[in-house]
């Protein structure tokens, strides 16, 4: 069904057409929240307030973008504004990352490389991060991630720029582990 | 060591980095559901403005029957007979005993927030059906003050005579005031000078230092 229909049910009060919407888009915004948090539940609650406040707007949604491109506006909205509010953040996303680094190694990479780019990317501005994460972690474009952010698509790709150089510098002790 | 080489091996490399579990969409589906419906419930049950009436109605009713209340446990007794208390003139310097000062001035600020309200409303050319039984409640407490020691003050007296006059003339348009009708109300508020005078009378801050004063 044209996704158009189905906000226009969802207009008219319908569950199901909620429903529809929600499933078409959850595993996206999920994702992109628990990059950012780092954390389970802040992924989880991030993403329902996401879809709460989509659901309450959408008489405001006027399809001059793709919803979906306005879903990702309002869920990055809600996952920067959080993340400024989580205190504990910073703590929690150390103690993940320590989890994740054990637990996952499907990446031919030394572990102490993996750390050091995990780190490196911690170490990053809140935007940079933001901007690497969607672009080369979650493949947004640069033209959705201006959206999602407020900021024309050339800041996005200036920002990844400077992103990537700050990575590089950071990771310059191992450049023969990914020249070679 | 080439530009593309050090990106694809972040890209490899950064999967890794905070990698998402399975998305929990039941369960997040299920709380975003029920949070809806609360904060739907929390829009439903929050007071209206007809119910904020009402309630700075009993509130204004309740604080004048307090100071009332106060004013005749603890103030100062008549050393004359009542009739002859009451028959005094206005205006002859006697003190108003403390309790019923504060009662007027908490009675005078509750007035002037309902004037202030009955303003905007009437200047948009709205009529709240509870405005006119609100000003019957105050006008009833007016005179009961003008009857009290705090009306034997020729300020005070003053004051209260017009208060009684403009909550008198809300009160009579109980059902239906016409546009018109809200305007002369609204001029012989301004024309009086009402809402200065009651500023002036009982300012903001007075009420919690006369209560420490009196309690």
């Amino acid at each position: 069904m044209d996704e158009r229909e189905v906000i226009a049910r969802v207009r008219a009060g319908d569950a199901v057409a909620e429903r529809q919407l929600y499933d078409a888009h959850v595993d996206r915004i999920y994702r992109l929240a628990y990059r950012l948090a780092g954390d389970d539940d802040l992924a989880q609650d991030f993403t329902q307030e996401a879809f709460i406040r989509a659901f309450e707007r959408i008489e405001g949604f006027r399809g001059e973008a793709a919803f979906g491109t306005w879903l990702y506006a309002i869920a990055t909205s809600v996952v920067l504004n959080g993340l400024r509010k989580v205190k504990r953040f910073r703590e929690r996303e150390a103690d993940l990352d320590d989890a994740v680094t054990i637990g996952a190694s499907s990446v031919d990479a030394d572990p102490d490389l993996k750390e050091k780019l995990a780190n490196a990317v911690d170490d990053l501005p809140l935007k940079y991060r933001t901007v690497f994460l969607m672009h080369d972690v979650e493949g947004y474009t640069h033209e959705e991630i201006g959206v999602a952010l407020g900021v024309p698509p050339g800041t996005s790709k200036a920002q990844l720029s400077r992103a990537r150089a700050r990575l590089r510098d950071a990771l310059a002790a191992f450049a023969g582990q990914w020249a070679s | 060591m080439s530009d593309d080489r050090f990106e694809d091996f972040v890209r490899q490399s950064a999967k890794d980095y905070h990698r998402p579990p399975e998305t929990p969409r039941e369960q997040m589906w299920a709380r975003i559901v029920a949070e809806r419906a609360e904060r739907k419930l929390a829009r439903a049950a929050r007071p209206s403005p007809r119910q904020m009436w009402i309630r700075w109605g009993l509130a204004a009713a309740a604080v004048l029957a307090l100071g009332i209340g106060i004013g005749r446990g603890i103030g100062p007794k008549p050393t004359r007979p009542l009739m002859e208390v009451a028959a005094l003139p206005a205006g002859n310097g006697e003190q108003i005993p403390a309790a019923f000062e504060l009662a007027a001035r908490d009675h005078l600020r509750h007035v002037e927030t309902f004037f202030t309200v009955f303003q905007y409303e009437a200047r948009a050319g709205l009529a709240a059906d509870q405005t006119a039984g609100l000003a019957r409640n105050l006008l009833m407490n007016t005179r009961l003050l003008m009857d009290s020691p705090a009306g034997r003050d020729a300020h005070m007296a003053a004051l209260l005579d017009d208060v009684e006059v403009m909550l008198a003339q809300i009160a009579s348009y109980a059902d239906s005031p016409t546009p018109a009708e809200l305007r002369l109300i609204d001029q012989g508020i301004e024309q009086r000078g009402l809402l200065l005078k009651l500023r002036a009378a009982a300012p903001a801050e007075y009420g919690a230092l006369s209560a420490q004063g009196v309690l």
